[in-house]
């Protein structure tokens, strides 16, 4: 190897040390990604459907069966056979008059009315419930047993509070800026009978970040407007029990 | 821009990739790099030779032939080591050889100086042609060297996600932009050498051509020299 190669050894090496340098120094390196155009939207089927879903129509069929054969047992435990068949026959007889159009109800309720001890007096009591308003239907039986009601008044509930989105959506302009989607702001909307806003308290602020801690005031009084230049809200009168106090209601980028 | 040592995989650092891979494949990049290195230290050494000797010999042969007594140029060019001179200085010491006696066969004069002169041609190819057979094999062994690699790299990476039990991208993709790195260095070296050893095969075979001419042209002066 004369002096020559030599030089072109160390020539072809530092231009390898070079090339690999430029590489590892990210002098070049590949265009970064472009962030998503269209992000993937989350879709929500109950704001589709609302207020019809909240309709509890599975109550006067559910909560009548029950009462025969939660009845039937105990009255065959604690009265005596005889009584207890007396009471059978007993109870056929004032059947029809009283009820004609909830006869599987009322039955049971009025034949344990025959019976004694300390259990007549709260089967006769439950009785008493059921027989009282028989006409009314669906309100009150919902109100008569507790799971159902419950569930019907979250439920009218949430369908409330869509209907308020579907009415807020039109005024509501989410700011922008850094981080501004991850901004959530939750407010509670208390109402008069008349569907106008009595207050706006808010909650609680989530998804607060360095970057958009200055939006947050703005995030929380553009939902608070929303809400004030969407009102009155037209909801229904007879659950004004219900949609007195609303929320707290989450107010996001995409309202919903 | 600040320029930050890059050692994640996605920006594509070669360091980045070298030092993830698995020692076997490590072998194979370092191999192949140092391949490279002597790929282009031939590539820069053997042009620089070629283009010295096509001018030197351009030179030469204009003095040469522009030369009023050989006697005088042969003592000029008596130590000169480019091609066109060594094949003069062969011819001349045949020549003197040859004429030194006083019955001399003057056929038997212009075969050897044929003879010798070619031989000074070959010797002349040869050793201008010595490093090329190393571009050959680089040219033609990298590219395989750098698969060798990439086959390790992706049967480990496999190996990988059989005991991860996970096959999503990002646990598969990793391995195999390493291992294929080897391939990538690989072609890196193979690439100029195949090239280079054509190019340079060619400007060899000129030089032949044009040593054999220039041999001709003294041989025939040589024997014209004879007839008189």
């Amino acid at each position: 190897m004369d002096r020559a190669e030599r030089t072109a050894l160390a020539l072809a090496g530092f231009g390898h040390v070079l090339l690999l340098g430029a590489l590892s120094l990210s002098l070049i390196r590949p265009a970064p990604k472009l962030p998503t155009l269209n992000p993937p939207i989350e879709v929500d089927l109950v704001s589709a459907t609302a207020l019809q879903t909240a309709a509890p129509d599975a109550v006067p069929e559910a909560s009548a069966p029950p009462a025969p054969s939660e009845v039937e047992p105990m009255a065959d435990a604690v009265a005596p056979p005889p009584m207890a068949a007396k009471a059978k026959a007993d109870a056929k007889v004032p059947d029809p008059k009283a009820k004609p159009q909830k006869p599987e109800a009322t039955k049971p309720a009025q034949r344990s009315s025959r019976l004694d001890g300390s259990l007549m007096a709260q089967l006769s009591k439950a009785a008493n419930r059921e027989t009282s308003t028989p006409g009314t239907g669906r309100g009150t039986a919902a109100q008569g047993s507790g799971t159902p009601a419950a569930r019907t008044a979250a439920q009218l509930e949430a369908s409330f509070i869509q209907a308020l989105f579907s009415q807020i959506k039109r005024y509501w302009r989410a700011p922008t800026g850094v981080d501004a989607e991850l901004l959530r702001t939750n407010i509670i909307v208390t109402l008069k009978p008349d569907g106008s806003i009595a207050t706006i308290t808010v909650v609680s602020q989530t998804g607060v970040t360095e970057n958009n801690e200055n939006l947050k005031a703005i995030h929380a009084e553009r939902a608070a407007s929303a809400i004030r230049r969407a009102a009155p809200f037209q909801l229904p009168p007879e659950h004004y029990a219900i949609w007195q106090s609303l929320g707290p209601i989450t107010f996001d980028k995409r309202l919903n | 821009m600040t320029p930050i040592l890059a050692t994640d995989a996605t920006s594509l650092s070669p360091i980045a990739l070298f030092l993830q891979a698995d020692i076997v494949v490590k072998l194979v990049m370092l191999g192949l790099l140092l391949a490279s290195i002597w790929t282009w230290a031939i590539i820069i050494s053997h042009a620089r030779k070629m283009r010295l000797a096509m001018r030197g010999c351009d030179r030469f042969e204009q003095d040469f032939w522009n030369a009023e007594d050989t006697n005088a140029f042969y003592q000029v060019h008596k130590d000169d080591p480019l091609p066109s001179a060594r094949v003069f200085q062969a011819g001349i010491f045949e020549w003197r050889r040859s004429t030194s006696n006083r019955n001399m066969d003057r056929e038997g004069t212009r075969q050897r100086l044929a003879t010798t002169m070619n031989t000074a041609i070959a010797a002349e190819v040869d050793r201008l042609g010595d490093r090329l057979n190393i571009l050959a094999t680089i040219g033609s062994v990298a590219p395989f060297v750098g698969l060798f690699g990439t086959v390790w790299g992706i049967m480990r990476s496999f190996t990988a996600i059989a005991s991860q039990q996970n096959t999503s991208l990002s646990v598969v993709a990793p391995g195999i932009a390493e291992a294929l790195f080897a391939t990538a260095i690989g072609l890196f070296a193979a690439i100029p050498a195949v090239i280079a050893y054509n190019r340079f095969g060619h400007g060899l075979n000129r030089l032949e051509a044009r040593l054999t001419r220039f041999a001709d042209s003294f041989h025939a002066s040589l024997s014209r020299e004879l007839e008189s």
